[in-house]
């Protein structure tokens, strides 16, 4: 569950980026997409399984905007510490009391940089991770506090954790697979599993991705699922 | 929920917190020590930073009040609830570091 002071330093956060314009360039990803998907209830008789103290946001184009705005400026009237990770030139953001983490990612490409990728909007250096692209298959669009905040749709957000189930640690693989259990049900028990939009972000993956994701679905049994993209292999 | 994942739960979660720890004892590093008393003398009030040196606690003049002396006495109310906040943050991890040592 997610307390009232965490809620209140994510409403901060998203009042710093609207204000700074950075709000339209970012999407959120993490389990606080699953809290904005409760908060705006798009699906039924959803609630959210995990309280969490990290905040990740995707910059979905390094170049846009191509300026650098006031952001790190009203990140840290706002009380956001801006720290590198150890060893590393990747920073994110820390907050203190509740404690929590905000990071931003970017698509990681080609041979991949391990010392980050500097967003020059944001005025930090973020991390790089492969297979986001998948969460930009199916945006939308979110109103939340007055603002409107970026979210892969469901669909996406439970194929690209499939996708990467693999390389997560041993407590984030687990956790999340206990909300995507939570999520998927929840979609595949409601009218709009007929949207269609699994297979939609399905069609869109490599085979390299649909091959990991088929693995994830095959250990934790999640054949339901798995019997939409490919019924005969459940 | 399993056993095994709440641990591995808790794990992570000191994990964060000794990283969040660290990084409030660096910030506190930016913080100016020390308290700011008032002494009134022939009508007139007077400000000093007492802070503790090589054991022995100094007084440091700092005049009347000005914007100067208003914006220390924010630093150094910024430092104590960083102060507070280190503490509950080392509780905190005690009590996990117990939590992950009964696996």
């Amino acid at each position: 569950m997610i307390t009232q002071e965490q809620k209140r330093v994510f409403d901060e956060l998203i009042k710093v980026l609207d204000d700074s314009r950075m709000l339209p360039h970012v999407m959120l990803i993490g389990s606080w997409a699953e809290y904005l998907y409760e908060h705006a209830q798009i699906l039924t008789d959803y609630h959210s399984s995990f309280r969490t103290r990290d905040i990740d946001f995707f910059v979905m184009n390094l170049r846009k905007p191509p300026e650098r705005t006031d952001f790190l400026e009203r990140m840290a009237s706002a009380g956001f510490v801006l720290e590198s990770h150890r060893g590393s030139e990747i920073q994110r953001f820390e907050r203190y009391d509740p404690d929590m983490e905000i990071e931003f990612l970017v698509q990681e490409k080609g041979a991949g940089n391990a010392s980050g990728h500097f967003v020059k909007s944001l005025g930090i250096t973020a991390e790089g991770l492969r297979n986001l692209e998948i969460l930009q298959t199916a945006p939308l669009s979110l109103k939340y506090i007055g603002r409107h905040v970026s979210v892969p749709e469901p669909e996406a957000y439970i194929l690209h954790k499939l996708v990467i189930n693999k390389e997560r640690t041993d407590a984030k693989r687990e956790k999340d697979i206990e909300s995507l259990r939570l999520l998927s049900d929840n979609i595949l028990d409601s009218a709009r599993l007929e949207k269609g939009l699994f297979v939609q972000v399905w069609n869109r993956l490599s085979k390299k991705q649909k091959n990991n994701a088929t693995l994830a679905m095959q250990e934790y049994s999640f054949f339901r699922l798995l019997g939409i993209f490919e019924p005969d292999n459940t | 929920m399993q056993e095994s994942l709440i641990i591995k739960i808790w794990e992570e979660e000191l994990e964060r917190s000794r990283r969040i720890l660290e990084s409030k004892r660096r910030n506190l590093l930016q913080f100016p020590k020390g308290s700011v008393q008032k002494k009134k003398i022939n009508n007139e009030e007077y400000y000093y930073l007492c802070k503790r040196e090589n054991g022995k606690v100094k007084s440091e003049y700092l005049g009347k009040e000005s914007s100067k002396i208003r914006e220390l006495i924010l630093q150094l109310n910024e430092r104590k609830a960083l102060l507070d906040s280190i503490r509950r943050s080392e509780a905190d991890i005690r009590l996990l570091e117990k939590a992950v040592k009964l696996k």
